[in-house]
């Protein structure tokens, strides 16, 4: 009997084991990706925007991109100070998404909620101090590090120059700079 | 030193339970996630912040950086209306009628979920891009192999690999809170098998 009572704790003891390895594994493997993500951009630096061509078959950096978007990204790490990240809108489909270094999509701004024909984002991280902002918006981003992706709707392709130029618009630089 | 073998056993043992557990909810949680609507599934907000750890890492499979809701709806399909694998070996009519929202677009991704490879270099149909037929509705046709080519060749149609499965994507971009509340019934395009290679 008391061998029995033995093997079963034992065997419960490796579920449950187990369970916390899976579970840890299906916690952090979002932040793999994303570090996977930053590593592929191989010309990403922190802090500097990636523009994107127009996706075709050869691209392999994401899986499932969208042929019928023109992207730029920028791999943002607001640890010592907010990040600034400006840019000309389109009258086209733009919008612009926050992602947290497990990949949750915190905030997104597109050309319908912006008045005006340029942005400027104060991107804080979770331990900056909080600063009154007169000229922008201000995101709050809940990890230091993160990425912030830019999607513009290639549509039939009639404005394709007007969006390459608004790629070269964009900018993304902590505040110290 | 049959000290050192039993924890290596258990050790290995907690790996193997672990790895199980992963294969399991792998194949079962994108199921669990997502919301059916005939042929076509979906994970109502992919990117959302709130989302459970198994939605979080099944989005970091299938499509890393996605979007919250309301911005972007994506669907996919990987069956036609028969319930059947699309199979780039048969000729296949998507049907669909305009989808209230800022833009739409419809492509086909290869079994690796990257785009197929063609000498068109077309990926894909929006909103914009579409000719739409009479009525306001449009179809497309998927396409494996050439000897489809002469019957399809005026309309809307694009390319699949002739040797393995496929699937559809389509993405529905700011379409409002209304359409997400009414996932399961929203009116998305058909696909249906035309016919098949001999």
């Amino acid at each position: 009997m008391f061998r029995m009572k033995s093997l079963f704790s034992k065997i419960l003891l490796l579920f449950i084991l187990g369970t916390t390895l899976h579970l840890t594994f299906i916690y952090y493997y979002p932040y793999f990706k994303m570090w996977q993500i930053d590593r592929n951009n191989t010309s990403m630096s922190v802090n500097k925007i990636t523009h994107g061509k127009k996706i075709d078959s050869n691209y392999r950096d994401i899986i499932r991109p969208s042929p019928d978007l023109l992207y730029s990204a920028c791999s943002y790490d607001a640890t010592y100070s907010p990040v600034i990240i400006t840019s000309d809108v389109l009258d086209t489909y733009w919008a612009m998404s926050f992602y947290s270094s497990n990949s949750d999509n915190y905030a997104i701004i597109n050309d319908m909620d912006i008045d005006d024909s340029n942005v400027k984002v104060y991107l804080f991280g979770p331990n900056s101090k909080p600063t009154k902002i007169n000229d922008g918006y201000a995101i709050f981003s809940p990890s230091n590090k993160g990425a912030v992706l830019i999607r513009r709707f290639l549509g039939n392709e009639s404005n394709i120059d007007e969006l390459y130029k608004n790629q070269e618009t964009l900018t993304c630089d902590t505040l110290d700079n | 030193m049959i000290f050192a073998r039993k924890y290596l056993l258990y050790f290995l043992i907690i790996v193997a339970i672990a790895a199980l557990e992963t294969v399991i909810a792998a194949k079962i949680y994108p199921e669990i996630a997502s919301i059916k609507n005939d042929i076509w599934r979906i994970i109502p907000s992919p990117g959302d912040p709130d989302r459970n750890i198994y939605t979080r890492a099944a989005v970091a499979t299938q499509g890393t950086l996605a979007s919250k809701k309301p911005e972007q709806a994506y669907f996919l399909t990987e069956i036609d209306i028969e319930e059947q694998p699309l199979t780039g070996s048969c000729l296949y009519k998507l049907s669909g009628e305009d989808i209230d929202s800022r833009w739409w677009s419809i492509n086909p991704y290869a079994e690796d979920g990257f785009l197929i490879e063609n000498s068109e270099k077309l990926y894909s149909y929006n909103s914009e891009t579409i000719n739409y037929n009479p009525t306001g509705g449009y179809e497309i046709y998927f396409l494996g192999s050439n000897e489809f080519i002469t019957e399809i060749s005026d309309k809307n149609w694009l390319r699949v690999n002739s040797d393995e499965n496929f699937s559809i994507a389509l993405r529905v971009y700011n379409p409002g809170e209304e359409f997400f509340s009414n996932l399961k019934r929203v009116n998305l395009p058909i696909v249906e098998k035309v016919r098949c290679s001999e």
